[in-house]
């Protein structure tokens, strides 16, 4: 996805319209972070869930402080 | 990123042998560029080697060529004259100018013949040369595709790189779910899929990964393991049926257009007299549902009134009583009366004399009476209306039940007629024709079916929904009845609120891109065509169908030549170009064939206008470039830009040079 268009602005704004706290939003973006990160690529679901508990774990710690 | 080609280099690929290149000067107002050349000379494949040097796929292939294996993609003189142990490559290099720099795509391919002479071909390799930090950045392996997509991602290609056959056909063939899908892939929402796909699968995983405190917790993460199992096979299911249904409909929209175009006029006419009947039956429908949704919302208010109509007579002829005695007196406010008592005087001016004043305070201490008066006078008048209603009753029921007689029996009328057109058809004396009513009849009512199992497996789908929600609930609950779960319970929730929202946002976004495509279409479409008055409006509705409404108010979509079928297919894929956001160049393979002179004309001259500041290059035969096409794009064409493809006395390898007037 190209940064900077007019349809990212869109699923930007309307993630955050929709989503109930900054920690959704938070995960969402880094998720798709991530899947920007591996486009394309092949990564096995080892390292995909790798991924995901590393983000979820760091954000619900962050949110137990 | 914007971009232009600056030059194609062709390296022994298909028909090309030895080192061609095309250069390309670029201009903002003379932005087209011509490849002239006969059918089967190789333009086709000049389309494909900047699909495949791209995306390392070749799309637009004849599928006959396809089927039998084709041409190696290695050409093949060259292949002919390897000995076993020699080698030869194929390479497609594509320079462009970015924003940034410029960029060099390159794709090679080696191939040879073994020490026993058999052919082998080792797997292409892309090679991206780009501008990093000044410097030149040579790119192999996993990152280039990522580099690629980010100049023109692959979903986004057909939009650009266009088989102009496949455009004309795309509105005449095509199904709903086809203009769906260019509108998914417009939207650039495969991220958020893939997102909530693999939090759906780690959402899964976490679940598995916690024991079980309690039974009544290992029984609710079980049963939801089998609903997400079920609801997961179910919408396989769906997504199965649904491409049934598109397969059908295509091949239905295939025969309908065999019968529509038939040379036996009475059967072109029949056909073209069951899409009118089509459309009037649909709108009938539609007419007849709102008119019974109306009568029976006019049933649902009026039917306890008419129910209660003694009680609400007794109602009224007590007040009425009331009012004839003189027990309610008539409405007057209470600041009125308390101001008129504390000034002395009236509004007209006189003071208040005698009696008056005490009079007036007696009376203002009945005003809670009064207040009551005012809710029974307007309760009166509000009986009185329900009276009325209630006598009116019988005539607008009447009305009601009328027309939608007079809906039915329209309806049934063109049922009957569709009926006989049927018979008509399958009574034909050509064999053929016979075939194509009996398979089309097939089509219709198997495509009937699949949709009525669709409506019964989406209402599946939304009953196991509700019962997974619920199941959820339970598991939060079971949960929160140990403390040991309470991160667990945190994660899942997180996850599972992540994953509604992205599907909130899919939804949202899908609904605003088919709105502005539908807003931008029309826009194209009505610059573009030479009609310019026949046509009102292009709507795609939230089916995905695309209709263009003709002035006389009917959907013209089955109705449209092939020059404005080929209008439509421009106007549609600029609208998604223009949405995309990406500006790449536009390559158009074959856009006159089959079309009259007059949209020929107008493409011609309108398209570059069209698309000025869009590099346009147009691969076009000899037969499509005409005198009239040649002075009309002559005003955009740079000399430079102008190629023809010659092929040999062979036909196997073809040479591409600047054209020579």
């Amino acid at each position: 996805m190209a940064s900077g268009l007019e349809i990212n602005q869109l699923i930007m704004e309307t993630i955050h319209e929709n989503s109930p706290s900054e920690t959704v939003v938070q995960l969402i973006l880094e998720s798709l972070q991530y899947e920007l990160d591996i486009w394309n690529r092949y990564i096995s679901w080892n390292e995909i869930s790798g991924q995901y508990e590393l983000i979820v774990d760091r954000i619900v710690r962050g949110m137990l402080d | 990123m914007r971009f232009t080609i600056s030059s194609i280099t062709l390296t022994n690929y298909r028909q090309f042998q030895g080192t061609q290149t095309l250069n390309f000067s670029f201009d903002k107002k003379k932005n087209v560029a011509v490849i002239l050349g006969k059918n089967g000379a190789g333009k086709s494949n000049i389309l494909n080697a900047l699909t495949w040097c791209f995306y390392g796929i070749e799309v637009h292939k004849d599928p006959k060529a396809q089927e039998s294996g084709g041409m190696p993609i290695i050409n093949v003189t060259e292949l002919a004259t390897l000995k076993p142990n020699q080698s030869t490559y194929a390479e497609v290099l594509v320079n462009i100018e970015t924003d940034i720099g410029p960029w060099t795509i390159k794709r090679y391919i080696e191939g040879g013949k073994t020490a026993l002479g058999k052919m082998y071909l080792d797997p292409p390799k892309l090679t991206v040369i780009h501008p990093v930090g000044g410097q030149d950045k040579i790119v192999e392996g996993d990152e280039t595709q990522k580099l690629i997509n980010n100049l023109l991602p692959e979903a986004l290609r057909n939009f650009f790189f266009i088989d102009g056959e496949q455009l004309r056909e795309f509105f005449k063939f095509s199904s709903p779910q086809e203009v769906a899908e260019a509108i998914d892939n417009v939207s650039q929402l495969d991220l958020v899929m893939k997102a909530t796909d693999n939090l759906l699968k780690y959402e899964k995983q976490l679940r598995k990964s916690v024991k079980s405190t309690t039974p009544q917790l290992e029984a609710v993460q079980r049963q939801i393991e089998t609903l997400q199992k079920k609801i997961e096979g179910e919408n396989a299911s769906l997504r199965d049926l649904h491409e049934e249904i598109e397969k059908d409909s295509r091949e239905l929209a295939q025969v309908e257009d065999y019968l529509r175009q038939h040379n036996d006029a009475s059967v072109a006419a029949l056909q073209r007299e069951r899409d009118s009947l089509e459309i009037d039956v649909q709108t009938l429908k539609t007419h007849l549902q709102d008119e019974e949704t109306n009568r029976n919302g006019y049933l649902v208010d009026i039917t306890p009134f008419i129910l209660l109509k003694d009680e609400i007579k007794t109602a009224y002829q007590l007040i009425q009583y009331k009012v004839d005695k003189g027990e309610l007196p008539p409405k007057i406010k209470e600041t009125f009366v308390r101001e008129l008592i504390e000034r002395g005087r009236c509004i007209c001016g006189n003071e208040l004399i005698g009696n008056a004043k005490s009079e007036l305070e007696a009376y203002s201490k009945k005003l809670a009476l009064s207040e009551l008066s005012e809710v029974s006078i307007s309760g009166k008048t509000t009986i009185e209306d329900i009276f009325s209603d209630i006598e009116n009753f019988p005539d607008r029921i009447d009305k009601f039940n009328d027309k939608i007689d007079r809906f039915k029996e329209q309806f049934g009328r063109k049922m009957l007629r569709l009926e006989h057109i049927s018979e008509e058809i399958k009574g034909h004396n050509i064999d053929e024709i016979r075939r194509y009513e009996e398979r089309r009849n097939q089509l219709v009512s198997i495509i009937n079916r699949n949709k009525q199992q669709l409506l019964m497996r989406k209402a599946g789908i939304g009953t196991l929904n509700s019962t997974l929600e619920e199941k959820m609930e339970q598991e939060k609950i079971e949960l929160s009845k140990d403390k040991k779960n309470a991160q667990l319970r945190i994660k899942l929730q997180l996850v599972q609120d992540a994953r509604t929202t992205l599907a909130d946002t899919e939804y949202v976004v899908k609904a605003k891109i088919r709105n502005q495509v539908e807003k931008s279409t029309k826009e194209n479409f009505l610059t573009l065509i030479r009609k310019k008055t026949a046509f009102k409006d292009v709507l795609i509705d939230e089916e995905f169908n695309v209709k263009i409404i003709h002035s006389h108010g009917y959907n013209a979509i089955n109705d449209l030549s092939a020059g404005e079928y080929m209008i439509l297919g421009l106007s549609f894929m600029s609208a998604l170009m223009t949405i995309s956001g990406f500006h790449a160049p536009v390559i158009i393979d074959t856009p006159l064939g089959k079309i009259d002179d007059e949209h020929r004309e107008y493409i011609t001259t309108e398209l570059p206008k069209f698309l000025s500041g869009t590099q346009l290059t147009l691969l076009v035969t000899p037969t499509e470039y005409d005198t009239n096409v040649e002075q009309n794009v002559q005003e955009y064409l740079l000399t430079e830009n102008f190629f023809e493809i010659m092929e040999d006395e062979s036909k196997t390898t073809s040479q591409v040079k600047s054209h020579v007037c």
